[in-house]
């Protein structure tokens, strides 16, 4: 009998040890994966892309909406804060900026109830000593260096597809030199 | 003895690895407070949930904006809690609409993309509601079109499907517990192709 406590004892503890880790380690990883997957689709790091209108065959991140238009930007702060800035569309619909770490933390949101008019954000690294943000400008720090910045527009019936898709073109990812 | 106990931790230790990533890619569902046939889980985007509903969510709701902004509503049974099917019509009744600044319904399927069926009927949202004489708004779902219905999502293809409602900046009220959200409900009507 004693002489199975120590496996039994290794065994459970190994398993809530692996149980741990593993849960631990799939959120960086999903976001590393899709992240991969929309860069291989043509989005450069530090840039906007403008994301075509969702479809069915839209399978780059799980249940996107059809009726919102996405813009994404990747990050990699290593080489500098980046200056992230938008207007918002005009005739009240919904719009937001939302950053996410690479831990899936959806660390900020901004829209146009919380900063009329327009946004600009100045996103910064975790360790990053980078000049202070100009005036104006909102400063953020990334709880970790890589992550995506998401706009979210949504597609009611004040604009048609080509009046949100012209407006959206105003969100713009520019990374700043240390 | 030493090498026992050695083979016993390999082997605890690949066993807990395979049931979390089983878990989190296999059967669980984001899960959280329930309403009815509807689940909404207050930790999506936050940086305080634990191991294993990040996971989850990661899995499930990646890039999801937290509830200061967002609350998302999840079902993927009916009100009588059986399994929602792609071979069984509903009927989801909007008493209230939502008390949100705008809201869709969006029909999801197994695995949690847009259900590939040309229909182009995944979806409801709040600008249809507005433009609705229905008062209480009915939402039809059902693999087949219907004649002369103004509202319908398509199940087609989506095998055991999910209905995801999205409130973008909801009453703080139902931010702050969403539990108190008027939510619609999921009638099933019939299965094996009737509606």
């Amino acid at each position: 009998m004693m002489r199975w406590i120590a496996p039994v004892a290794a065994l459970v503890l190994a398993g809530l040890l692996g149980f741990t880790l593993v849960l631990r380690w799939i959120p960086g990883f999903v976001m590393t994966r899709a992240m991969a997957q929309i860069e291989g689709n043509g989005a450069p790091l530090n840039t906007a892309m403008h994301v075509p209108p969702v479809t069915e065959e839209s399978h780059n991140v799980v249940r996107p909406s059809p009726d919102i238009m996405y813009s994404i930007c990747l990050f990699d702060l290593t080489g500098g804060p980046l200056m992230v800035q938008s207007r918002w569309p005009g005739g009240g619909a919904y719009a937001s900026i939302s950053l996410f770490d690479a831990q899936t933390n959806n660390f900020l949101t901004v829209s146009d109830s919380s900063q009329p008019g327009r946004t600009v954000l100045w996103v910064q690294g975790p360790d990053s000593e980078a000049a202070a943000a100009p005036d104006g400008v909102t400063a953020v720090r990334s709880p970790t260096t890589r992550g995506v910045v998401l706009y979210r527009r949504i597609l009611d019936a004040s604009a048609s597809l080509a009046s949100a898709d012209a407006e959206r073109q105003s969100f713009l990812c520019t990374p700043q030199p240390e | 003895m030493l090498i026992r106990t050695g083979v016993a931790a390999i082997a605890g230790f690949a066993g807990g690895s395979l049931l979390a990533g089983f878990l989190v890619f296999g059967p669980l569902d984001i899960g959280g407070l329930r309403d009815g046939p509807w689940r909404t889980n207050l930790l999506i985007g936050d940086s305080e949930a634990g191991p294993m509903p990040r996971a989850i969510i990661a899995r499930r709701g990646l890039l999801a904006l937290n509830r200061s902004e967002a609350v998302y509503f999840n079902a993927t049974s009916d009100d009588s809690g059986r399994r929602l099917d792609e071979d069984c019509a509903y009927r989801v009744t909007f008493v209230q609409e939502p008390d949100s600044r705008w809201w869709s319904l969006t029909l999801y399927a197994g695995d949690d993309y847009l259900a590939v069926n040309g229909d182009d009927a995944a979806s409801v949202t709040a600008d249809q509601a507005a433009a609705s004489a229905e008062n209480p708004m009915a939402v039809l779902v059902s693999a087949s079109r219907p004649d002369g219905r103004s509202y319908w999502m398509s199940s087609r293809n989506a095998g055991d499907f999910a209905l995801t409602l999205r409130l973008y900046q909801p009453a703080p009220a139902i931010s702050d517990d969403p539990a108190l959200a008027e939510l619609p409900s999921i009638e099933r009507l019939s299965c094996g192709g009737g509606s």
